[in-house]
Parts: C-alpha cells; structure tokens; sequence
C-alpha cells in the first residue's frame, strides 16, 4: 500500500505544474491579429498592328474595290535614286498589298508587299501606319531584314544611315549580284501611348542585275519594345 | 568517397542552379512585339523574237520587164531565211546570186516579254557583202529603227533587201551579219553593255 502511495505522488505533481504554467502562458500571451493583404496583378499587353486603309503604295495594282487600275510606274535611276514617274507615264508594273493576322489575334500583323512585272529602276513606296493597340506605351525598337537564306540585317536608331538614307543593297537570290535596293523611313524610336500610331514608309528599288522572271523575297521583322526598357536595347546616343 | 559524396550533393545543386537562371532569365525578358513585313519582287521579262514572214527576188520581174516570154527561165537564184530554234536569229542563203537582182527576206520582230523595249541603234548589214551590195540595200520599210518602242505583244515587219552590185566577183563567198538590239524602254538610249 504504501509503495503504491509513493507512487502517485510523483505522477500527480509534474501534471499540476504542466496546467499551470499553461494557464499562466495563457493567460499572458501578446495580443496580435493578422491582416492579410491580396496581391492581384492584372499585367498589361504589349501589341501593336497594321490597319485597313492606312498602307498606300504608289503603284497600286487595284483600286479600293480590287478593280484593276492603270497607274503610272516611278522609276528611281543612279547616282542618286530620286523617284520620278516613269519615262511616258507608263504602266507595266504595280505593288500589290495585302495585310494578314497571320496568329489569329484578331489584328493584322504581317503586311504582304508584291511586286509585279518589275524591272530595272522600277521604284516603289509603300506607306504605312503602326498602332498601339496594346494598353502600355510602346518604342518602335529595329527592324530585321532577313533573307532567305538567314542572313540578317539589324537597324535602330543608333545605326539607321544605311537603312535610312543610303539604301540597303540585298542579293535575294545568292547569285552574288544585288538584286534591289531597300530604303526604310524609320521612326525608330519613336513612342506611341496607347491608341495612337506612327507613319512609316518602305521604298524598294529594283536594280539592272536582278535575274529576269524570278520570284524574290525577303521579309522586314518590326519590333516595338515597352517603352520603359527601351534604353537597355538600344545604345542612347551621347551629346 | 569523401569525393563521390561531395559530387554527389553537388549534381542536384547545380541543377537547381541552372533551373533557377533558367526561370529567373525568362522573367527578365522585355515584352516586345513583332510585325512582318514580306517583300515579294516578281520581276518581268525583257524578251524578243524574231520570225520569217516570207522571202523572194525579182528575178522573174526583171525577166517580164526585159520582155522575156517565160519568166521562169529566168529563175536561177534563191534565197532561204531560216529561223534559228531560238528564234533569236536568221540565217539567210543567196544562191547564185549575180548583179542586179534584189534578193528580200521579210522579217517579223516581236515582243515576247513583259515589258515594253525600245530598239537601240539603227539596224544596218555589217560584214564583206557590205563591200558589193548597193546603197539601198538593207531595211527598207524604216519601220526596225533606232527607238523604235515595241510593247508586249506588239509586232513590226520590215523587208530586208540585198543587191548585188557590178563588183560582186563571181563564185565567191560574201558574209554579213545584222543585229538587232532591243533594252527596256525606261533605259534608252544608255548603251547596252557590249
């Protein structure tokens, strides 16, 4: 009996001490309380795209209503390539143009530029607008001209000369003559908040080594960038 | 051992490390947006034909003129035009040719490409029978000409004659060539190179 005794005495004491410290903890614990914060991010879009009705060439194959027309070629003859009509006011040639929404996004992104019956000194323009169609601003950020063979031909606004006024010779077809000249009126950039838009211009003038009855193509990637981080892509000019 | 232990923790760590670059970089891609602008340039054709509309002489006329009672007698020269398969040439033949007589070949010349050309330089006989033919030898409709314009599809027809003149020496051979050089309109008159 009395073993038994002794032996609850021990159990019963480390119990008593647990319950009351736990009140005492209880009893003094800080007052708090959580506030939760929700964190939601509606990110923006980038986008930009070509529109009916804004993209004129000056040697149109067709009117608005895709009726042929007659209209009269420009030339643009060495040294210095000024467009002019062509001798007579002649119609051989034409551009055609058409605009694609080549991802299915529902605007166009890909504008189609045929040139048709060219010949040597055949010049044509091709004016264009850009819009913002995103809902953060953009800068129109370089062009790639890419041939078919992959060669490409980077240009922004720290390297536009070329491009831009002394016309970017292409050889379209490997034969190691060059084939047109490619002039580009940049507005390289230049930024666009939402909902506006920018004028640009193509100018391709086909040369006397450009083969006879060939098919030739190359392809213009446009790229506009956020406006905000223009600077890390593209060098800015010093003073 | 000490070694595979140590490789074998760092495998998984480089891993990790490689995964977080990885997803880190295309978090920091800028947004950026392309458009496409494809160029196509389908270039014409500059291209012309020539063809045989027909060839003679006068010898029989001469021979009616001169009051011969049949013609034909008279008959003994010939002359053949015959268009190479490219149609870019004709050989023409005069066979016992002698003075007096007028030998022709009508050509056509035609337009066959895609753009209008204009004939550079007056089509004149170049070669020895220069030496023996009469000075009204050579085209004589006027019509293949120095920038003469031809569009496509468009058609001309001359009559090139040949007269032997007294100095013509008899069973000889006597050569000459005619060219006819066409280049795009929107060009004329710079000279095609040679």
């Amino acid at each position: 009996m009395n073993s038994n005794r002794k032996a609850v005495l021990p159990i019963g004491l480390p119990l008593m001490l647990a319950l009351v410290i736990a009140s005492i903890a209880g009893a003094s614990a800080l007052w708090y309380k959580t506030m939760d914060t929700n964190i939601t991010v509606h990110s923006g879009e980038l986008d930009w795209e070509f529109r009916n009705n804004t993209v004129f060439t000056s040697d149109p194959c067709t009117d608005n209503m895709n009726n042929s027309i007659t209209w009269p070629d420009s030339n643009a003859f060495p040294p210095d390539f000024d467009v002019v009509i062509a001798p007579e006011g002649k119609d051989v040639g034409c551009t055609g143009l058409g605009l694609i929404d080549s991802d299915g996004d529902g605007d166009y992104d890909t504008l189609n530029v045929t040139l048709n019956n060219v010949y040597p000194y055949y010049a044509t323009e091709v004016d264009f607008r850009v819009w913002n169609i995103g809902t953060i601003p953009l800068k129109i950020w370089r062009i790639q001209v890419i041939l078919d063979n992959g060669t490409i031909y980077e240009y922004t606004e720290a390297n536009p000369n070329e491009v831009e006024h002394e016309g970017l010779y292409l050889d379209l077809n490997g034969d190691g003559n060059y084939d047109v000249i490619m002039l580009w009126g940049d507005n390289f950039g230049n930024q666009l908040e939402t909902g506006q838009n920018a004028d640009i211009s193509l100018h391709v003038i086909v040369l006397q080594t450009a083969p006879q009855g060939a098919n030739l193509h190359f392809m213009i990637g446009l790229d506009a960038v956020q406006w905000n981080e223009y600077s890390s892509v593209v060098p800015q000019q010093g003073p | 051992m000490n070694t595979n232990k140590k490789l074998g923790a760092a495998v998984p760590l480089l891993l990790l490390a490689v995964l977080a670059v990885g997803m880190f970089g295309g978090a920091m891609a800028l947004w950026w947006e392309r458009l496409n602008v494809n160029v196509n340039v389908n270039t014409g054709t500059l291209d012309a034909q020539l063809s045989v509309e027909g060839s003679g002489d006068n010898e029989e006329a001469l021979a009616v003129q001169a009051g011969e009672p049949d013609p034909t007698v008279k008959d003994v020269s010939n002359i053949t035009c015959t268009l190479a398969d490219d149609a870019n040439s004709i050989d023409i033949v005069i066979n016992n040719a002698y003075p007096g007589v007028t030998y022709y070949c009508n050509i056509n010349l035609e337009n066959t490409g895609t753009i209008p050309f204009k004939v550079y330089g007056t089509p004149t006989l170049e070669g020895n029978i220069t030496t023996v033919m009469t000075s009204d030898s050579g085209f004589q409709n006027g019509t293949i000409v120095n920038g003469l314009q031809m569009h496509p599809g468009d058609v001309v027809y001359d009559t090139l004659a040949i007269t032997l003149t007294n100095s013509a020496q008899e069973n000889s051979v006597y050569t000459g060539h005619l060219n006819i050089t066409v280049e795009q309109w929107n060009e004329f008159p710079t000279a095609p190179p040679s």
